[in-house]
């Protein structure tokens, strides 16, 4: 059985097979059929619900990826859930309000996700608001551009659905109800609804011995964590899992703890740790890691997603590798036998292969603290800005020195190769050569072409369909005189704000990003 | 940035506003009739709707070649997995094979030839979706391949057509002409400017996927909801494969979510296996194609080669124009006839070509066949004359804006390249001007060459270009449409008529409609699912036509409906009948008040008048001689312009719009919300067509694209806060009689996503010094703009060469580019 509340009632559900997903078992066997199946693979967002877990805050959560078996102890709201059960006929919420008097649907097929997702949006905006934090308008874009990156309408072109976002945040259809509302009914007498029994293989052991023991047990066995990336086997690949082993409820695997490796002192954080939880940290010590963060795949993929996953799938397109890399970040591996740490630039064998034995598991990731001289710039290509794979990344980790200029190169990439991996030609690069002769208006052919060679010589990329060997490689040659100019810049900046008061930036951007900054 | 007109907040209270003050909604800015259902979640689709007990669930096996013969097709394993009911292939059909819309070539299912991956084979019922699903992997075939063709110019060359190709061709004074004529007179331009083109196709991406759901009924009789836009067609369909007469099936639509021209002959093949399973079984059976089968098995926008030859004299007034468009029509007709005439009738855009020799090849690859898209081929046919505008530009040393302007239709220069007078036509260079001056053009000209001058990797982009749509089918059949209206006794009015909705407004403006002409407030009337069995023989919902024609037909049967109120009033209450009128649900008497709405129709019922009335609608004036390739297949035309501003990394190829002034034509707005709501989202999906949305498929014709992990339509953040600015052009009714001298306001917008593409170009011609136009085909992925500006800098570098060369010899100016930036 899975007992969970669905819009404030109690509801207890016999255990489906270990691989169903939430979605199926609201439309199939609950009859919700407001939340709709749009692309099934985690991608177009019409299947948004908001979630609480215990001791979490509200978040929403891609309805196609979830395992059903995650439910447990939640309180799911949809968005038949939405609209306020205390008048007799139901009145709509602020959202739905807010979404009608902007003509924000068409279809309206992607409407209930939207509703969803602005709901929990406009909760926490409201929660931060009274803890004093003031967001001007530009920061509401942004707030809303993250709420919403994994929200597709084909219909509209946004523009209404933005002013809706907006009205609701200046409280113009009220305060937000959404959290109060989902706690009203706890109380009330479960609902048992009949689906046939199937046992259930869906472990979710508490302990991390627990969890050990079974992965020695049954090796074979996938581990989920989020399920951002397994569940794809079940909704696109229909492939039946006989079982699963869910790492979530492993309070060690979910803890960031500060602590000490290889004479550094830095944070462990486990495997289970979603990007959500992440975020704080890197915004404080990372924030270029933070930005690269937010344009990884959508706020319901973020809420869900794992450290721990993206390395575990060892795809060579994830965005925490090629970052964590580049940072010196190592992996902590543990099975009954005991523990082993790995660099994780080492970690990585081969397409989709590591070090990773069958009965063992990774539990944490040691990320080392930044020392003050520490820079990072990391720059993700990707055919569309957000809810997009990358091309490419390139992570470039370096230190400032006295005069401004840069040492102790890191370069890690993603995309360029079957694995993660560093660019130790590059790097080699940057150490020689002066990055005054690297930028873009200095840069002559030369020393392009030895940029080029440095790059072919790090990677052989192959083309497929997010672009072709020809444009990685060149893209990833362009992104030397891209950070070289951005160093420059930030000395320029530097000493023009020492020696005079006017420090407006008269150095032109080296990249879109540095122009939006700017603008 | 300077803005022209913003439709923010502000102007959005304006159009509530607007609805409030006038308490019928009848013209306004009326929500949409579902809004309320669409945020709650009870807006039902296909796929929500309850199903009957011992209901079954589809799947499609589907091929997995581009091209072969199916020698065997074993499916015992396929009837032998759990849960599976029925499994029928195409020997199973009882009536036709082919569900071409059109002309033959669409298979429901393949007994001989697969022509394209993915296609359907045979389709499984099973207890549960998901059992049906995995059981169709589990066919065993064998297969003899033939080679396939991917490339459109090497069938067109081979000559593998799905359809003879046209020519549309006309000297300046309007004589006949032919390539040898046309051919000679581009040869007296003072300049000719050549290019070529790709364009890549679209996938619709509606978020809901292709579904339908029959119930079968007593004897042959059969009832399919389906998630079409064209009901008629659907049941047609049914019939002819079931073996059944039309009136056995009844097809009903009530929305979809979203089609887009994706549901126009697309949906048909979902609902005839739904409908076959259903006759086999007795049971009630749904299809509902996952993402990835909808995206292998539906076609998608045509992907186009263009080439162009432009005469030009010294002003950049264009002279001549040879055009020759080969649309990529996939491996069978489906609706490619209409398409690649509709691409050549706007091969003008909004320009006088003077003398003009237009080809339209239609040819066969082996990919799904491509349909319908909106714009039905127009938006690609327009690209190669846009493309030309910039590269005369720059040619001559002009502005762009300069030379669009100077090529516009006006006064003299009006007549189309197949003989259609262009009416409105100053209303093109209404729009224009009014963009330039309100949005500052040449300021923010100046602005973006003196930042772009110091920016060696960022790169500004500005476009202002047009749009010109006609509007009518030009099948000039289907221009036709019909309604019923019921009054009920309790005064409130159902409204059912040919159109359907798919999220475009139209039922809402349909209510407009009735509640205009019968004096009611628009919530005493009711929009009912669209049915084959209350309206027949009904047109697509498609080519922008929906209000137009289903809003005569309505307000036909309204009027109708009024006069007989109206007539037994007059004689019932004994007043003069020029007197009477019907207003906010009242009858007045040269203003006052006799009675309410609910006490006529009473009046009406208990003295046997008929309160209920069908309306009919056929477009006039319209005809095309495609003999001659002359005529005026249209209404009436459509108009459109856009102001964009791109900012572009040239180093990665990353881009992002920064503004885009928008001012269209919609004549007199029969709602002006979902009016803005069709440009908004028109442009959007438009831009993506144009710069995000990449269809890749592998040697073997298998797509890749094939989920939005790796399809990219336009996310929330590629329209930035305020970005997307729309009014609209006010004071310019319609000058063709249409409903309430509105225009139709479906496709014409996507268009003017051109000038996103236009600004990019802008952006990479910079790096020349605006000296040259690069090549950029679309859709303009930061790949391609990437190696685009990497040309640009290589023709740079030769340039300067060449005038370091020549300033050896002589004393020229030297070049205004800093020589520096050019090595990337």
């Amino acid at each position: 059985m899975i007992d969970f509340t669905l819009n404030g009632r109690a509801c207890r559900l016999p255990s489906p097979p270990p691989g169903t997903t939430v979605l199926e078992v609201l439309r199939d066997s609950l009859g919700h059929d407001g939340t709709k199946e749009g692309c099934a693979s985690g991608d177009c967002g019409a299947c948004t619900i908001a979630l609480q877990t215990p001791g979490q805050s509200l978040t929403t959560a891609n309805a196609c990826l979830m395992p059903a078996h995650q439910l447990e102890g939640c309180e799911l709201i949809t968005v038949e859930g939405l609209a306020s059960p205390d008048s007799k006929t139901p009145a709509l919420s602020p959202v739905q309000q807010a979404l009608v008097a902007t003509h924000a649907s068409q279809c309206g097929f992607c409407t209930p996700g939207i509703a969803i997702s602005l709901a929990v949006l406009h909760a926490s905006h409201q929660q931060h608001v009274s803890q004093g934090n003031v967001f001007d308008d530009r920061q509401r874009d942004t707030l809303i551009d993250h709420a919403l990156g994994g929200n597709l309408c084909r219909c509209t072109g946004y523009r209404p659905i933005r002013e809706a976002a907006h009205r609701l945040l200046a409280g113009e259809f009220g305060t937000a109800n959404l959290s109060a509302h989902s706690s009203l009914l706890l109380a009330s007498v479960p609902e048992t609804i009949v689906t046939p029994t199937i046992d259930s293989h869906y472990h979710r052991p508490r302990t991390l011995a627990a969890l050990l023991a079974l992965r020695t047990a049954q090796p074979d066995m996938p581990l989920i964590a989020g399920g951002t990336d397994l569940m794809l086997e079940h909704t696109q690949r229909l492939r039946d899992f006989p079982a699963l082993l869910d790492v979530t409820q492993v309070t060690e695997l979910c803890r960031i703890d500060e602590g000490e490796h290889a004479g550094q002192s830095g944070w462990w954080l486990g495997a289970a740790v979603t990007y959500r939880q992440l975020m704080p940290l890197l915004r404080e010590h990372y924030p270029e890691a933070a930005d690269l963060l937010n344009r990884l795949g959508s706020e319901q993929i973020r809420n869900r997603g794992t450290l721990g996953g993206n390395i575990g799938n060892a795809s060579p397109i994830g965005d925490m590798p090629p970052l964590l890399i580049a940072l010196e970040a190592y992996v902590q591996l543990m099975n009954q036998r005991g523990e082993r740490i790995l660099k994780l630039e080492d970690f990585f064998l081969d397409y989709k292969r590591t070090q990773l034995m069958p009965d063992e598991i990774i539990h944490s990731v040691f990320l080392p603290r930044p020392v003050k001289s520490q820079r990072l710039a990391a720059y993700k290509l990707s055919k569309r800005r957000d809810d997009d794979i990358s091309t490419l990344l390139g992570v470039f980790a370096w230190r400032r020195d006295a005069d401004g200029g840069a040492q102790h190169w890191r370069i890690a990439f993603g995309g360029m190769a079957s694995i993660p991996a560093r660019a130790f030609h590059l790097e080699a690069l940057l150490d020689e050569i002066p990055l005054e002769s690297l930028t873009p208006a200095t840069l002559n052919r030369q020393t392009l072409g030895m940029i080029e060679q440095a790059t072919g010589a790090d990677f052989s990329p192959l083309s497929d369909v997010r672009g072709s060997r020809e444009y990685r490689l060149k893209a990833a040659s362009h992104l030397i005189p891209r950070v070289a100019q951005r160093i420059l810049n930030e000395q320029a900046a530097h000493s023009a704000a020492h020696h005079t008061a006017n420090t407006s930036s008269s150095q032109p951007p080296e990249s879109l990003d540095a122009y939006l900054a700017q603008s | 940035m300077r803005t022209l007109h913003s439709l923010d907040s502000d102007h959005a209270h304006a159009l509530e506003r607007t609805a409030k003050d006038s308490p019928t909604g009848q013209r306004h800015a009326q929500k949409h009739e579902s809004a309320e259902r669409h945020v709650s979640g009870t807006a039902r689709y296909v796929d929500d709707l309850p199903l009957p007990k011992g209901a079954l669930h589809l799947a499609i096996g589907m091929s997995e070649v581009a091209h072969g013969t199916l020698d065997t097709l074993d499916l015992n394993a396929v009837r032998a997995a759990p849960g599976v009911v029925c499994v029928l292939s195409a020997t199973d059909i009882p009536g036709h094979q082919d569900v071409g819309p059109v002309f033959p070539g669409d298979p429901l299912l393949v007994s001989n030839v697969i022509s394209h991956y993915g296609q359907a084979l045979f389709v499984v019922a099973a207890d549960s979706e998901r059992a049906a699903r995995q059981a169709t992997r589990l066919a065993k075939m064998s297969v003899t391949p033939l080679p396939i063709t991917l490339d459109p110019r090497v069938a067109a060359q081979q000559g593998d057509l799905v359809r003879p190709t046209h020519t549309q061709a006309r000297l300046s004074n309007g004589r006949p002409a032919d390539l040898e004529s046309v051919t000679k007179a581009l040869g007296r331009s003072a300049w000719q400017v050549e290019g070529e083109l790709e364009s890549g196709g679209q996938e619709h991406f509606y978020l809901e996927s292709q579904a339908a759901l029959a119930l079968p009924g007593e004897d042959d009789e059969i009832l399919v909801h389906s998630s079409s836009q064209h009901p008629s067609e659907v049941q047609k369909l049914i019939a002819e494969v079931l073996g059944v007469p039309f009136h056995a099936v009844t097809v009903e639509t009530r929305r979809m979510g979203g089609g887009f021209g994706g549901k126009e002959t697309q949906a048909a093949p979902v609902a005839c296996l739904a409908a076959m399973i259903a006759r086999h079984t007795g049971r009630a059976a749904r299809l509902r194609l996952p993402r990835g089968d909808d995206m292998h098995l539906t076609g998608k926008r045509h992907p186009f080669h263009h080439r162009y030859q432009f005469g030009v004299d010294d002003s950049g007034r264009v002279e001549t124009a040879i055009i020759t468009l080969t649309g990529d029509c996939g491996h069978s007709p489906d609706l490619s006839d209409a398409i690649v005439d509709r691409a050549m009738f706007h091969a003008d855009n909004a320009y006088f070509l003077g003398n003009a020799y237009v080809r339209g090849i239609r040819a066969r690859t082996n990919v799904a066949s491509n349909t319908a898209f909106r714009g039905f081929g127009g938006p690609q046919g327009m690209l190669a004359v846009e493309a030309a505008m910039e590269n005369i530009a720059r040619q001559l040393g002009r502005d762009p804006l300069e030379i669009r302007k100077r090529n516009l239709y006006c006064e003299g220069r009006d007549t189309t390249h197949y003989g259609q007078h262009v009416n409105q036509h100053p209303l093109l260079a209404t729009l224009i001007e009014q963009l330039e001056e309100e949005g500052h053009y040449w300021q923010r000209r100046a602005e973006i060459r003196a930042f772009n001058a110091k920016s060696p990797v960022v790169k500004k982009g500005l476009a202002l270009t047009p749009v010109k749509f006609g509007i009518s089918f030009t099948a000039k059949h289907l221009n036709q449409a019909g309604a019923l209206v019921h009054i009920y006794t309790d005064g409130s009015v159902q409204v059912n008529h040919g159109g359907t909705e798919m999220g475009q407004g139209l039922h809402t403006k349909m209510i407009q409609v009735a509640a205009r002409e019968l004096g009611l407030s628009v919530d005493k009337v009711r929009i009912t699912a669209t049915r084959t069995d209350k309206v027949p023989n009904t047109s697509p919902t498609a080519a922008s036509s929906g209000a137009d024609l289903n809003g005569m037909a309505t307000r036909d049967a309204c009027l109708r409906l009024k006069a007989r109120l109206l007539d037994f009033a007059a004689e019932h209450l004994a007043q003069p009948r020029t007197s009477l009128t019907l207003e906010a649900g009242e009858l007045l008497s040269a203003g006052s008040v006799l009675m309410t709405w609910g006490e006529l129709v009473q009046a009406a019922y208990i003295e046997r008048i008929s309160l209920s009335e069908k309306g009919f609608y056929a477009t006039p004036d319209i005809h095309y001689d495609r003999e001659r390739g002359t005529g005026h297949p249209f209404y009436y035309y459509a108009f459109g312009a856009a102001l964009c501003e791109v900012v572009v990394d040239t180093l990665s190829g990353e881009y992002r719009l920064e503004g885009a002034d928008i001012l269209h034509d919609v004549g007199d707005s029969l709602n002006p919300a979902i009016d803005i709501g069709q440009i908004e989202g028109g442009f959007v999906q438009g831009m993506g067509w144009l710069t995000s949305e990449e269809l890749k498929w592998n040697e073997d014709g298998r797509l890749l694209t094939d989920g939005p992990a790796t399809y990219k339509i336009p996310a929330i953040s590629d329209v930035p806060a305020g970005a997307l600015r729309v009014q609209l052009l006010e004071g310019h009714p319609n000058s063709a009689a249409s409903i309430y001298r509105s225009k139709a306001v479906g496709e014409p917008p996507l268009m003017l996503a051109m000038s996103v593409w236009a600004a990019l170009r802008d952006a990479l011609a910079s790096i020349s010094d605006y000296r040259h136009a690069v090549r950029l085909d679309t859709p303009a992925t930061p790949e391609r703009v990437m190696l685009a500006a990497s040309v640009q800098r290589e023709w740079l570098n030769e340039w300067l060469s060449e005038q370091s060369l020549h300033d050896q010899t002589s004393q020229s100016q030297p070049p205004h580019v800093q020589p520096h930036q050019v090595t990337p």
